[in-house]
């Protein structure tokens, strides 16, 4: 294992007041690659592939090639089309018995000016439950030695057997409720106050994929188990633990040849400040183009995937995780006609409406204004 | 019998009585036979009743070997003295001076103009000075000259060539005096001093002027008449005026007359005069500051000679070789400073005696004891204390050394806040000796040895600990007149144990070990005035134990994996001839024939032919026995120079060498890591070779002290052993399915002026250089960059280094240095592109950008204490500010996808001025050694 995140760093923090500085280096090529992936599983479902091209380093988005012909083949001769569904992805409903453990997949991508790309076939291995899914509270630090964040650290474990795979891939996706920092009791608009009876936005759901490729195989080990793979961590730096946060984790049987790509691309996105810097891996997986050395991006693999999904309420943490916060303004009678725009009040006198009023803008009453939905999710 | 006089003082007032050689002369009887001088004293005082007065430390070493009755006194002792560049005084038939450098006056000049005929040339065979010459000597005239005066005429009679063997030391402590030069004027040639401060030389019987030189030390001039072979002993004395004290040890037979090139010889002196980090000296940084030599940053371990990678150098100190040259990764150098008296660099046309790496040798001397009294050395810096104690073990015979150094740099971790990181640790030290025993003229007998030890705990998670240990034994002697061997027996170990627990359920340990024995002569043998001979072997066992990957902790359950045991003998032979072909060229041409056996136990994977190196591949498994040869390499490395001197203080020389490796080191990384195993070359894995030319213009400028060079050089190396994306060296016994084998290439350009005298020392080092890499195969999972060349991670184009000291006064000097060099080159993101609506990356070609440039300033203080010349100690301060203006050097630049978006990030290692007070001391006074 690399031995990244080196110490040394850490020493020499005490006599450089900051030995990590952003960078942006001066990149005047561009390369514009095609970049295929997609995967599948034995359930029954809509499934992607996405066809697109890298877009500069300094101008980046997403660079969609949409007119494809995308064909999935079982390795059996079965073929499935799959739809062009716009914004270069391509989708297909399948299920079984096309789909199925053991069986193995090629993807087939033919472009508009007639270029084929395939994959190579991918074998769907059986994937077993997750073990458990827990977190720890840990702190953690930015590059400053003296900041120390409270915050948890989610893990999970693998009970795996003998038959099926040994090599994983997890996706985790955080879903976490949130609060706007104050309900208001009133409305102030075109001259005149009304009062806010129903505030269906002051909770709010956030769902947002974890940026992270987490890849582990237990081929050098004596046991298809994993204990405490680590997974992602929440600091209290953002709100999102202010008030319940769950995590799905998602896990993903991998071949070795998958499992090989996604493990060289977790390496990748994971690299920090080390001595011991290593020359970056391509990112070229199991998709070649035909009749030709071109590099293309991505990989297409078959998988089974086993689903756990975790909790965490603000009353179970021993830190108080900050919520959004607001400044509000101090109001009175004479200031408020001065409003031409929906301006939020909460009024100081418990009996009712009237001067003075606390005040403010939207933002501090909307939650959904920072991202999230209002809807309360089905599995919440 | 240690009788001491004040003689300077004294004879100044003694009242001249007669010249030498006129009084009567005195006689005595017996049989000598290779008998230290004192005991000829003190037989002869008992049968004479004369009295000797001299200082003991001359006439260390001189023997005497006279038999036979009523033998003249004055006759033995000048054939004994002047080779040793002693003169004597009989005075009143009674008491008896020696003196060094000068004869005694005893007598006015006479002006008269008439020869001097007393005796002095008479019998040829013993005079002291020369009868022409008597007269400036006489006269006290500026420029004296004194005549030294080797072997007798008898035992020249009839030959027409002589060898000198001399022995060059210091006056005051007895030292070999490494890299002295003597230079024969009539001759336009010369000879340098071995490590041992041992010369030879052949030459025809006659006259010459002769000139000896050593850094640090007096010129001295002589004249020396050859009558036969013989020997010489000069002994030299301390610059008085440290002023011109030199810095750089490169003499002018190195640099213009030699026919080495691409050779740097440096001393332990140029520790002091060159500002430091942390207040560490330290040879390896030093080194980096020679044209052609590199390093991938601040803290790397190793370093990188002319664009090949660090496992490519040799590093031996005392012929023990060193693994792993780092502490603390590679902040500091895994031997203390005050071991080290001489370091040496080869980074291009490797003597034959060398082999083994194919970039550089980097030989160490280790200092040799005191022969004379006992001493200490130590000082105290913000991370390391040390220590050495040296002394005689038998007066002017025997001495020993032992040095030690001891890190307390846990205390900076303790301040740590982190409590993860506050539980790390980190400690390292290491001690070193040395025995040196001279049993007589003829022979040479060094122990030495040394260990160090590393420690690093990172938290919970991470330990490495680490070990470098080795023993060298080391005779040398001269056979004869013209033949000198020198044996050596060497042991060197390297070890680690790395402890990984970043998951628990894999945590494992592993535990690699390196023995290497190796027995090596090396024979010199001086022929007819134009050949130096040199033949001679190696011999090397190499026992590698990969070790076993090992589950750590009661919960891991990490499969057990046996890397393997990796055995193999590398054996050498040798000849090389320097020849001087005409007196202004000199052909030095060597063939070594290495032969590299890879032995069992192994299993080892036969691939079919054609097929990618994968399990998959394997046709046949080979289960070799131990000790069973698996597979043979033989490598025939020429090695040629030639010197053309152009003029007296100019010279162009041509190089050509082949040199093979059968070792190398498993890493993926871009600076080596404390993790890194060596591998030695097996069945699958072919030895690397390299094939480097060079060409250089050597200029000497006298009057100034200045030496420079201009020396163009090109290599190819094949076979060269590159990585597999993502190898985990730790994954599988079978090391050729990580590996790739391509292609280097590496050209350059290296200047280099040089001042070595007057208050303003230093040197001024530029090269321009480039390194590329090819790793290509017919298949494409077999190749790097698409079978494109890149640029090597160690293809810097331009670098400079300027070392410059500025000796005030003999208390205060500055020293600066300032080195810049263009960024390393990297593999930058060149692209963004989406995964599933992650982000991720993609690289441009291998290494085709580079990090920002390389630029950094230091300055250095250093304060001795007084000069008084009685004191129990002396110290001296010395204040460093290491990257005086505070730019932040990239390390590295790495991108990391922040919440969404990749951004990049610079590391520096040293982003501020550093500022750091050392005290140093050592027992005497200033002067002292």
């Amino acid at each position: 294992m690399p031995a990244n995140k080196n110490p040394i760093i850490w020493i020499l923090l005490l006599v450089c007041s900051s030995c990590i500085d952003p960078f942006e280096p001066v990149i005047n090529e561009s390369q514009e690659v095609m970049v295929i992936d997609g995967m599948v599983s034995d359930r029954p479902g809509y499934y992607e592939v996405r066809v697109s091209t890298s877009s500069p380093y300094n101008n980046p988005g997403f660079q969609p090639v949409d007119g494809c012909v995308v064909t999935l083949e079982d390795g059996q001769g079965n073929i499935r089309f799959y739809d062009m569904a716009g914004q270069g992805k391509y989708r297909a409903w399948l299920e079984p018995p096309f789909l199925a453990t053991g069986k193995v997949y090629a993807v087939e991508v033919t472009t508009q000016n007639g270029t084929v790309y395939r994959s190579e076939y991918d074998t769907l291995l059986a994937c077993p439950p997750i073990d458990s899914l827990y977190y720890f509270e840990q702190t953690s630090g930015g590059t400053d030695p003296n900041d120390i964040w409270n915050g948890i650290q989610f893990y999970n474990d693998v009970r795996g057997g003998v038959v099926g795979t040994r090599n994983y891939r997890w996706r985790a996706t955080a879903t976490w409720e949130y609060h706007a920092p104050y309900t208001a009791q009133y409305i102030w608009h075109n001259g005149g106050s009304v009062p806010n009876i129903v505030d269906s936005v002051h909770a709010c759901y956030l769902t947002e994929t974890i940026e992270t490729v987490y890849a582990a195989s237990t081929q050098l080990l004596t046991e298809n188990n994993i204990f405490q793979n680590k997974l992602h961590y929440v600091s209290d730096q953002t709100p999102s633990l202010s008030e319940r946060y769950s995590l799905l984790l998602e896990q993903h049987s991998l071949t070795d040849q998958a499992f090989t790509y996604w493990e060289k691309i977790a390496a990748q996105s994971a690299s920090g400040a080390s001595l011991y810097e290593t020359q970056p891996a391509s990112g070229q997986g199991n998709i070649y183009r035909v009749n030709s050395d071109a590099k293309v991006l991505g990989c297409f693999y078959a998988t089974q995937i086993q689903e756990e999904r975790i909790f965490v309420d603000k009353h179970d943490l021993d830190f108080a995780a900050p919520a959004y916060t607001c400044r509000l303004d101090t109001l009175n009678d004479n200031s408020t006609f001065l409003f031409d725009k929906y301006y939020y009040l909460i009024s100081l006198q418990p009996l009712g409406p009237g001067p003075a009023w606390l005040g403010g803008l939207d933002k501090c009453f909307n939650c959904t204004l920072q991202g999230g939905v209002n809807e309360i999710p089905d599995f919440w | 019998m240690n009788r001491v006089l004040l003689i300077a003082a004294c004879l100044l007032i003694l009242v001249p009585a007669s010249l030498p050689g006129q009084e009567d002369d005195l006689r005595f009887s017996g049989n000598f036979q290779d008998v230290p001088f004192e005991d000829f004293v003190s037989s002869v005082e008992e049968q004479t009743g004369v009295t000797f007065f001299y200082l003991e430390p001359w006439i260390r070493g001189i023997r005497v070997t006279v038999s036979g009755e009523e033998i003249s006194l004055r006759r033995t002792l000048e054939r004994t003295l002047l080779p040793a560049g002693l003169y004597h005084h009989i005075e009143d038939n009674r008491q008896i001076y020696l003196t060094q450098q000068q004869p005694l006056v005893s007598n006015l000049p006479d002006y008269r103009g008439e020869e001097d005929s007393s005796g002095l040339s008479g019998e040829g065979e013993s005079g002291s000075t020369i009868s022409a010459e008597q007269r400036y000597i006489d006269g006290r005239k500026a420029g004296i000259l004194e005549t030294l005066q080797v072997g007798t005429r008898a035992e020249g009679e009839g030959k027409n060539v002589a060898v000198l063997n001399g022995k060059i030391t210091d006056m005051e402590t007895g030292d070999p005096m490494i890299g002295a030069t003597i230079y024969f004027e009539e001759l336009s040639n010369g000879t340098a001093t071995d490590l041992d401060g041992r010369f030879s030389m052949v030459v025809r019987p006659g006259k010459y002027t002769i000139e000896f030189k050593c850094m640090g030390m007096e010129d001295r001039h002589n004249y020396l008449e050859v009558l036969s072979g013989g020997d010489l002993y000069i002994t030299m004395q301390k610059s008085v005026i440290a002023l011109t004290e030199v810095v750089v040890m490169a003499n002018r037979f190195h640099n213009v007359k030699g026919t080495q090139m691409g050779f740097d010889r440096l001393n332990y002196k140029v520790m002091n005069d060159v500002p430091v980090v942390m207040g560490e000296k330290d040879v390896l940084k030093v080194i980096q500051m020679l044209p052609g030599v590199q390093t991938i940053g601040e803290g790397a371990a190793g370093f990188n000679v002319r664009g090949s990678a660090a496992d490519q150098n040799m590093i031996y100190i005392n012929k023990v070789p060193v693994y792993n040259s780092s502490h603390l990764f590679g902040f500091f150098t895994s031997f203390s400073p005050d071991i080290v008296k001489d370091f040496t660099l080869y980074k291009s046309n490797l003597p034959a005696s060398y082999g083994g790496r194919l970039a550089s040798v980097f030989d160490i001397t280790a200092r040799q004891g005191n022969l004379n009294k006992y001493t200490a050395h130590g000082g105290i810096s913000p991370v390391t204390g040390r220590l050495s104690v040296e002394g005689p073990i038998k007066k002017g015979k025997s001495s020993f050394i032992l040095a030690g150094r001891s890190t307390y740099s846990d205390w900076l971790l303790t301040r740590l806040e982190d409590p993860a990181l506050r539980d790390s640790k980190a400690n390292f030290y290491d001690v070193s000796g040395m025995l040196t025993w001279e049993p007589g003229d003829k022979m040479l007998i060094k122990a030495f040895g040394y260990y160090s030890h590393d420690y690093f705990k990172l938290g919970t998670t991470n330990q490495y600990d680490y070990n470098n240990a080795g023993g060298s034994l080391n005779i040398r002697r001269r056979m004869g007149s013209r033949v000198s061997a020198d044996l050596a027996l060497v042991y060197g170990t390297y070890d680690f144990t790395t402890i990984n627990e970043q998951v628990a359920s894999e945590a494992w340990t592993q535990s690699f070990k390196i023995d290497h024995y190796e027995a090596k002569l090396d024979m010199t043998w001086l022929s007819l005035g134009k050949h130096r001979l040199t033949f001679g072997g190696n011999a090397i066992l190499y026992e590698l134990d990969r070790g076993k990957v090992l589950p750590y902790g009661d919960i891991s359950i990490r499969a057990p994996l046996d890397l393997g045991l990796d055995n193999g003998l590398e054996t050498a032979v040798y000849l090389a001839d320097e020849i001087a072909l005409t007196p202004r060229i000199t052909l030095y041409g060597g063939l070594r024939f290495s032969t590299y056996m890879s032995l069992g136990p192994d299993q080892v994977q036969v691939y079919g032919e054609g097929m990618p190196i994968q399990p998959g591949s394997v046709v046949e498994v080979i289960d070799a026995a131990p000790y069973k040869v698996i597979k043979t390499y033989t490598g025939l490395e020429p090695r040629a120079a030639l010197n053309f001197m152009l003029g007296a203080n100019n010279s162009l020389k041509i190089s050509y060498n082949r040199v093979n490796q059968y070792m190398f080191m498993l890493s993926n990384t871009i600076a080596i890591s404390p993790t890194d195993q060596w591998k030695l070359v097996d069945y699958n894995i072919t030895p690397p070779y390299v094939d480097q030319a060079s060409l250089g213009f050597y200029q000497d400028f006298p009057r100034g002290g200045i030496n420079t060079s201009l020396e163009v050089y090109y290599k190819s190396i094949g076979d060269v052993v590159d990585y597999r994306d993502g190898a985990n060296f730790i994954s599988t016994p079978h090391v050729e399915q990580l590996t790739l084998q391509g292609e280097q290439e590496a050209y350059g350009i290296e200047a280099l002026f040089k001042k070595n005298v007057g208050k303003l020392s230093g040197w001024i080092a530029y090269s321009y250089s480039r390194s590329t890499m090819l790793v290509n195969s017919p298949l494409p999972g077999e190749r790097i960059n698409f079978g494109k060349p890149y640029p090597s991670n160690f293809d810097r184009p331009h670098n400079l280094s300027v070392v410059s000291n500025v000796k005030l006064n003999r208390r205060l000097s500055f020293s600066a240095n300032l080195v810049y060099s263009t960024g390393r080159p990297v593999t930058y993101p060149v692209s963004i592109y989406y995964l599933d609506g992650i982000q991720f990356v993609d690289y441009s070609a291998r290494n085709s950008y580079r990090i920002p440039d390389y630029f950094r300033v230091d300055f250095s203080i250093n304060l001795e204490g007084n000069l008084k010349e009685r004191k129990l100690f002396h110290s001296y301060w010395m204040v460093n500010f290491y990257n005086a203006t505070g730019r932040k050097n990239a390390y590295s630049v790495y991108f990391q996808n922040d919440e969404g978006t990749i951004n990049g990030y610079k590391l520096s290692i040293f982003g501020q001025m550093v500022v750091t007070l050392s005290w140093n001391f050592k027992l005497g006074n200033y002067a002292s050694e």
